[in-house]
């Protein structure tokens, strides 16, 4: 690979970390592994700023070599392992090295680092460089992450890799141009799409503060300024990639948060756009009262009609098979007026005074759920001597459709003549 | 991550085949029977338009374990809610601030309403708050759907 023998500097026989390797290559490489405890900070960064394309030639020769001790995890030895065998020239194993660098240190090591670190372009080599910082940083990083380690395969340790390598690639070439601004994107790359749905569970319970990576964009979608983020899956990699707006905190743990913020934030402005009345409303707090208003209204109105049809009752047996057949939505712009109507009269909570539709005696009707699911539930309850059909539920969403349905056509008949009781019980049909 | 709009036809479809499956009489059942076997026939109808949502899916379990298990009140409350108030608490004595003691109180105000939240859509105790919302918007939309197949029942039939 051009990128090793331009280096010069590895060893191709797996020595020990090349001293010459730190001032290019700064300390979090050179002290990442040999500490193991990830605290190497401040020190190397100075040597730094000077330093340009810093992290993919050590990353590539770094992890191969570890990547050819490491199992499952990352069985990291203080000293580069010495089985560090002749270059694999093939291009695509580096890659999966540096990947594998790139994806596990990151996060954590962010949040170490920065926190030293003041100067901007420090921190953009700082989080260039994290790509390129060992793996068995990475490997006590990830579990000061939110990775799931426990859970972690073969299959996992590619998926770094493939991670790593994809972020490298970025890195490489965009470093240049990186300026300070920092963007969020999604990353996009193909590359890393294998396998990663191990990795995908964990990461999707929550916390992305491991998988946040610091990427440079350099698919040419380059904005100023803040880029939206995708907050849905992305179809091939399983990672959000979220990159530290500028001026902001690029810890990790900030980072996963605003990332969440930004979800529910959004999801708020859907529930803005559907909830009647509150394209005024800012702010979760109100927002989420008008909410909570709405569906309890709406399902109070669920009931009141669903009594209402229960008055009207009679002709309903009648109609139901005409309405079956019949469209009657047609009818739906006469509703208006009456949807306007009892719009109003639920939320002002007036009973209707339509003698018609309400039986009589049926006092607080508009808060009808606990007292009345009580009163309903406990005579059904007690006079049930019928089993339902099928017992066992089954998971299937139609088995449990008809169960439902059988069941309560086991139950009505309990309370009422045999020959109700009588009829077979059809499979229910959509 | 936003559905379509289910098709009122269908709901009002399902809706009365359900309706008609409990063949619904006025002999034998009384008002209130019938109330709750329209309901639970709206529910499923509702749940069943929209068979990928968690929220369909858990309100379907309710109403399946509420006939299993014969019970007088649905046990919708096995759950125990995921998230407490304590910390906000702790916090608004703790500090001085004004703007932190509001920040903290608009905090407590917004879990509190969650709570609320959760207790209303059905499987929302089991659901972290992205969930929770997004839930909460398809549920909505069923909601109002269904409200309006059912007031055009009222309407054609009166």
């Amino acid at each position: 690979m051009d990128l090793s023998e331009s280096n010069g500097l590895e060893k191709r026989n797996g020595d020990r970390i090349d001293p010459q390797l730190i001032p290019q290559f700064g300390a979090p490489i050179g002290m990442v592994p040999v500490s193991g405890a990830g605290t190497g900070t401040a020190s190397p960064f100075p040597l730094w700023p000077g330093m340009p394309n810093l992290s993919n030639p050590i990353s590539e020769s770094f992890n191969p070599g570890m990547l050819n001790q490491s199992s499952n995890k990352f069985p990291y030895s203080s000293v580069l392992p010495p089985g560090l065998p002749n270059f694999p020239s093939e291009p695509g194993f580096i890659e999966r090295a540096a990947r594998l660098s790139c994806f596990s240190a990151n996060a954590g090591f962010n949040g170490l680092m920065n926190n030293s670190i003041s100067n901007q372009a420090q921190k953009e080599e700082l989080n260039s460089m994290n790509i390129g910082s060992g793996s068995s940083h990475g490997n006590q990083l990830k579990n000061q992450g939110s990775i799931d380690n426990n859970s972690e395969t073969n299959e996992g340790a590619e998926d770094k890799i493939s991670n790593g390598d994809n972020a490298n690639a970025n890195g490489d070439s965009s470093q240049n141009d990186s300026g300070s601004k920092k963007r969020k994107r999604t990353n996009q790359d193909g590359a890393m799409g294998q396998g990663q749905a191990s990795m995908k569970s964990q990461e999707e319970a929550g916390k992305q503060t491991s998988e946040s990576k610091k990427e440079v964009d350099n698919n040419g979608s380059k904005n100023t300024g803040k880029n939206g983020k995708d907050a849905a899956d992305v179809p091939k990699g399983d990672y959000i990639h979220v990159r530290a707006r500028r001026g902001q905190a690029t810890n990790s743990h900030s980072l996963a948060e605003r990332v969440r913020r930004e979800k529910i934030s959004e999801r708020m402005k859907y529930l803005q756009e559907l909830v009647p009345g509150c394209s005024k409303v800012t702010g979760k707090a109100v927002m989420l009262d008008e909410i909570i208003n709405y569906v309890q209204s709406l399902q109070r109105q669920v009931e009141f009609l669903s009594m209402k049809l229960a008055a009207v009752n009679p002709r309903l047996d009648l109609n139901i098979e005409t309405l079956l057949s019949k469209d009657i939505l047609q009818g739906r712009g006469a509703c208006s007026s009456t949807v306007g109507f009892t719009h109003e009269m639920f939320h002002s909570q007036l009973l209707p005074s339509q003698p018609g539709l309400l039986p009589p005696g049926l006092p607080g009707m508009l808060n009808p759920s606990d007292p009345f699911r009580r009163a309903i539930n406990t005579p059904l309850s007690a006079m049930n001597p019928f089993k339902d059909p099928n017992p066992q539920m089954s998971t299937t969403w139609q088995d449990e459709l008809h169960n439902v349905m059988s069941m309560n056509f086991a139950t009505n008949p309990s309370l009422s003549t045999q020959e109700i009781a009588t009829k077979p019980s059809d499979g229910f049909q959509l | 991550m936003q559905n379509t709009i289910p098709s009122k036809q269908v709901l009002l479809k399902t809706f009365l085949t359900g309706l008609r499956r409990r063949n619904i009489t006025n002999k034998g059942m009384t008002l209130l029977e019938r109330k709750r076997a329209i309901k639970l026939s709206a529910d499923l109808a509702m749940a069943s338009v929209r068979k990928e949502a968690k929220w369909s899916n858990a309100l379907m379990a309710d109403l399946s374990r509420k006939f299993q298990r014969k019970t007088v009140l649905p046990s919708k409350h096995r759950h125990v809610v995921i998230k407490g108030n304590k910390v906000s608490t702790h916090k608004r004595g703790a500090r001085r601030r004004c703007a932190a003691k509001a920040t903290a109180i608009a905090k407590c105000i917004i879990r509190k309403r969650e709570q609320v939240l959760r207790r209303l859509v059905p499987g929302g105790k089991c659901m972290d708050e992205c969930t929770l919302l997004d839930e909460t918007l398809d549920y909505l939309q069923l909601l109002k759907a269904q409200v309006d197949v059912m007031r055009l029942l009222v309407k054609a039939l009166e």
